[in-house]
């Protein structure tokens, strides 16, 4: 279990996160999203224990990520957005670093890189981002850690290498491990992610299961407006609406509705959610 | 202790740091290699066109340099050695990788003192053998094989090597604090850094003694104070000369160096991945 106990961060003296209070599940594939500037990846590093929140701790397994105990970093892989590989061959980086992982498996690392068609005898500073991202994201999911971090896996991988991720990832997945994706590109993890969780103006707006979104709103296309709807937006040929599910029939998440919704009506939704809890 | 320090962990780090930056190693070490063979090759062949196959330059000529090569080589090595943790993207590989902070800084302080010693013996070794068997042929005068043991001048039966080897050791724990604390530039930095501060310190060291001499001893206090380091300088032998220096080196040396380690552990603890929201 991750939790977050009251965290505030600030950049200078510009305050990013107000005492956030998160908790995060093994056995869940969590998606964190939020607008540009929404402090997305410095939450991602406070979990990962390579930035100190200025209050409030941070805590996995018991372990205060702070201290960046070895036993810690030993169960916690974080794949930064941009990051660097050392000019040496994927071969040579799996020798010297697998063995820091006491559950790597190697085996499932060989299938990812076969699937993603990589040459582990080239030198990680001479292949594309798109190869070097494909290359540590097959490492990171076979290093067999309980929390793994990933923040914009998609970015720069092609449309062939997103499904292949998104296979690999939902392969990965087990009860003891928390996997935590933090993405703007909402299409390409819809139907990966579950829980869903939503940053904005310093603190965690949404969190919820994709059952309970599906229990509370109902999301679909439209021609006209009824009045009821809690979120709009005009699409070609209608709109798009998010609105109280009064049918107890389970519509399609759409991410992207979903997050346009929370960030522009957050009082709105939250309240249903209340509302939809009393009536369960 | 787990926390902090296990040996196997250790061995990881140290494979990993030394191992992913063979490349560099490799380059380092035919640059020395040809430097060496290049400018013994030189000194043979002035001496060969001068003085034919009799030898008229020191064979320790080029071995020798090994100071420069130490020194130079050595704090600018040090000096990058935590450069990876002040880099955005660096940093994140750095500090994720599963050891503690005390094994990861051991590691570079293994790396750029002792590592660093025994690397650039293996090289001097390594180039200066092959001087030999290049020029001797040639010019029928060689340089003599690498010795620690009897280098820089070789004062007879006293290894000033090993005081060389101590005072880099023992010196370069502030380049590792400077690759740590400075973003860009360390190396410069830590020398225009430690050169104010060895200024402001000879200044308070130089007032001091003038108030403290000047209040014992009124009548040509300077002269007197002149006249005593005279005397020691024609009293030193290479004996005392070695063992003052040794001795200089265990009671200033190492004090020095512990204090810049633990303000490099403790400044490498502080660190983390800044940069981006």
């Amino acid at each position: 279990m991750l939790e977050l106990n009251n965290v505030s961060f600030k950049y200078g003296k510009e305050s990013l996160f107000r005492g956030i209070n998160l908790g995060l599940k093994s056995g869940n594939i969590y998606g964190l999203l939020g607008k540009n500037g929404a402090g997305k990846t410095t939450l991602l590093k406070i979990m990962g224990g390579l930035l100190f929140p200025e209050e409030g701790l941070c805590s996995y397994r018991g372990w205060d990520v702070t201290k960046r105990y070895p036993d810690f970093l030993e169960d916690v892989f974080f794949l930064p957005e941009e990051f660097y590989l050392p000019p040496i061959t994927g071969n040579l980086f799996v020798k010297l670093r697998a063995p820091f992982y006491p559950k790597f498996d190697h085996d499932k690392f060989n299938k990812s890189i076969k699937e993603f068609d990589l040459d582990l005898n080239k030198a990680l500073n001479t292949v594309s981002f798109g190869q070097k991202k494909k290359f540590l994201l097959s490492f990171g999911l076979s290093t067999g850690t309980g929390l793994i971090i990933m923040d914009e896996p998609t970015n720069g991988l092609d449309i062939p290498s997103k499904t292949i991720l998104r296979r690999i990832i939902a392969k990965s997945a087990d009860d003891d491990k928390i996997i935590l994706i933090s993405t703007h590109q909402v299409r390409d993890v819809e139907n990966l992610i579950e829980p869903i969780i939503i940053l904005d103006s310093g603190d965690v707006i949404f969190n919820k299961s994709a059952v309970e979104v599906e229990n509370v709103l109902s999301m679909g296309n439209r021609k006209t407006l009824s009045g009821r709807e809690v979120y709009s937006q005009e699409v070609m040929g209608g709109y798009q609406i998010v609105e109280k599910n009064i049918s107890n029939e389970s519509s399609q998440i759409d991410l992207e509705l979903l997050f346009n919704a929370v960030v522009s009506e957050p009082e709105e939704i939250s309240k249903m959610f209340i509302n939809g809890e009393i009536d369960e | 202790m787990n926390k902090f320090f296990k040996f196997p962990r250790f061995s990881l780090i140290l494979k990993n740091e030394a191992v992913s930056g063979y490349k560099t190693w490799a380059v380092y070490l035919l640059a020395i290699v040809g430097f060496y063979t290049v400018a013994s090759l030189l000194v043979a062949f002035i001496n060969n066109v001068n003085y034919g196959s009799i030898q008229r330059y020191n064979k320790d000529s080029i071995n020798n340099l090994f100071s420069g090569f130490l020194f130079v080589g050595g704090y600018i090595i040090s000096s990058s050695q935590f450069s990876d943790i002040n880099d955005k993207f660096k940093s994140s590989l750095w500090i994720s990788l599963p050891g503690s902070s005390l094994e990861k800084y051991l590691v570079g302080v293994l790396i750029s003192s002792v590592g660093y010693v025994l690397f650039l013996i293996l090289s001097f070794t390594v180039a200066s053998l092959l001087s030999i068997v290049i020029t001797k042929p040639i010019f029928g005068t060689s340089v003599a094989v690498f010795n620690l043991f009897t280098m820089a001048g070789g004062i007879k039966n006293y290894p000033v090597g090993i005081i060389i080897v101590g005072v880099y050791i023992f010196t370069q724990p502030l380049f590792l604090v400077g690759s740590i604390v400075f973003r860009k530039g360390a190396f410069i930095k830590t020398v225009l850094v430690s050169s104010v501060l060895q200024t402001t310190m000879s200044i308070v060291f130089a007032l001091l003694s003038y108030i403290i001499v000047k209040i014992g001893i009124t009548d040509n206090w300077d002269i007197r104070i002149l006249e005593s380091i005279t005397k020691y300088l024609e009293s030193v032998t290479p004996a005392t000369e070695f063992i003052v220096g040794f001795r200089l080196l265990c009671i200033i040396g190492i004090p020095v160096a512990l204090f810049f380690n633990v303000v490099g552990y403790l400044k490498l603890t502080e660190k983390e991945v800044k940069g981006g929201i």
